[in-house]
Formats: structure tokens, C-alpha cells, sequence
């Protein structure tokens, strides 16, 4: 997760303080449509998976632990 | 820009060639309800009903920036077959092009107001042969638009100093209707 929230922190300059599990990262923008597809590479990348873009929900997105349950079950 | 001028006088003047009078002026016609119609009935003969718009800017460099990390996948992944075909086939900057595009489907999103993700295949934003880009929704931005009883969507598309911006109209008429209101 530390990837995910590095992520995050570098789209985001002036972010403040932790990203908690659940903060909801669309409501405080923190995702936003054009980085979508290049966090997408990044889940997949640390993952380990493929994701299919057709499958997706805002909800599987919605908080770090959503993302952490849906992405990376491993963890 | 709300038109003041009678009905039936359209350089704002009278028959007489007298100018409009305070008192000789109808109210504006916003409601669309009195001879002729009004702005409302223009804008309601074009879109059916009060329209969806949605607005959009794309930094070109953003862009360029993930055409530079991801290339063609991520290409692949923002748009369709046809869309990268056009895209490939107009001259000039590849990345400016993709981020009117770009634009152009984000500004549908907002028009559309999806309650969930639509995949950037969804909306395929592609220009005929004059130029004019034309829109087609499929998957789960078409079910959307249909459930909505979005019947049309408008877009026109923008460049200037390292962006691009895009505005959408998303309405219930028939996409014939636009074609045949007349423009001016």
C-alpha cells in the first residue's frame, strides 16, 4: 500500500498529512479521470494481476481499503 | 443574451423604421410561450427539454506525459479502434489531437452524470468528414444515456496554448431534429 499511497501523495502535491483506509479518495479527488488509467497500471503492477477496464466500479476506488480488498487480497 | 425585440423585427426596429420603444417592447420571452418562441424554444427544439451540459480542459502536456510513460497502452486503453485511426491519420501534434478528445469525452461524463465508472471505450468521439466531432455512447454509458433519455449529445472540441477544452450538450430530442434546426 505504501506504493498506492506514494502514488497518491506525488498526484497531489499539496496533500497534507496520512491517507487513512477510509478516506474516500474520490470524493477529496484525489484520483482524478486522467491519471485513472496510469493508477489502474499501478494496481496492476503491484498486484501482480490484469485489471479489466469494463469490470470496474468508483466504489472499488472509493478508499484505501476498499482498494486494498478488491486489488491486493494478498496483502 | 436575451433577445428584446418584437416578434417579426429582426434588426430590433419597426415596420416604420421607428425605433423600439420602452413601452413597445414585449417582455423577454424566456418561456419560449409567445409567437415565434423565444430563446428557451430554440434551445428546447435543439436539445428537447433542459439540457445537460457538461465542460472540460486537458493540460496537453498530461497527455503527452502518459502517451511518454505508457504508449501505445495506454492509447489503446483511452480510445477505440476508429478514434486512434483518426487520430493517426490528421497531421499535427499527436498529443494535442488525444487531449481534445480526451476533453471531449470527460466533458460527455459531466454532461451524462454516470453514477458509476464508464470505461473511456464508451464514449467514442470521432469527427465526419467536415470536421465536426460526433459522439457515440455504447456500454455503460449508453445504458446510462438511455435510461436518462439522452437521445443526442453535442460536442465541440478546442485548442489554444497547451490545451485543449471540450463542451458537451446532452439531450432528449432526436438526433434528426439537430440536424435540421436551422443554424444563425
Amino acid at each position: 500500500m505504501d506504493e498506492i499511497r506514494e502514488w497518491i501523495r506525488s498526484r497531489n502535491p499539496s496533500l497534507t498529512g496520512d491517507i487513512g483506509e477510509d478516506d474516500d479518495l474520490i470524493e477529496a479527488r484525489l484520483i482524478d479521470s486522467l491519471d485513472f488509467l496510469d493508477f489502474v497500471y499501478l494496481l496492476e503492477e503491484v498486484s501482480g494481476s490484469p485489471i479489466d477496464l469494463q469490470q470496474l466500479s468508483v466504489d472499488d476506488f472509493r478508499t484505501l481499503g476498499r482498494i486494498r480488498k478488491r486489488f491486493l487480497p494478498a496483502e | 443574451m436575451t433577445r428584446t425585440a418584437s416578434p417579426g423585427s429582426p434588426d430590433g426596429r419597426d415596420l416604420a423604421g421607428r425605433g423600439p420603444q420602452r413601452g413597445d417592447l414585449p417582455d423577454p420571452d424566456l418561456d419560449g410561450r409567445g409567437p415565434g418562441g423565444g430563446p428557451a424554444e430554440a434551445l428546447r427544439r435543439l436539445v428537447g427539454g433542459a439540457p445537460d451540459v457538461g465542460l472540460d480542459l486537458v493540460a496537453v502536456e498530461r497527455v503527452r506525459r502518459a502517451i511518454d510513460d505508457h504508449g501505445d497502452r495506454w492509447l489503446a486503453d483511452m480510445f477505440t479502434g476508429p478514434e486512434l485511426q483518426q487520430l493517426r491519420l490528421v497531421r499535427g501534434d499527436l498529443p494535442e489531437r488525444a487531449a481534445g478528445r480526451v476533453a471531449a469525452k470527460e466533458a460527455v461524463v459531466k454532461a451524462l452524470r454516470p453514477d458509476d465508472l464508464v470505461a473511456w471505450h464508451d464514449i467514442e468521439v470521432l469527427r465526419l468528414p467536415h470536421g465536426a466531432p460526433v459522439v457515440r455512447l455504447s456500454g455503460r454509458a449508453g445504458r446510462h444515456a438511455e435510461h436518462r433519455g439522452v437521445r443526442s449529445v453535442a460536442v465541440s472540441i478546442t485548442h489554444q496554448d497547451g490545451w485543449a477544452a471540450a463542451i458537451a450538450v446532452a439531450g432528449s430530442a432526436d438526433p434528426d431534429s439537430i440536424e435540421e434546426y436551422p443554424h444563425g
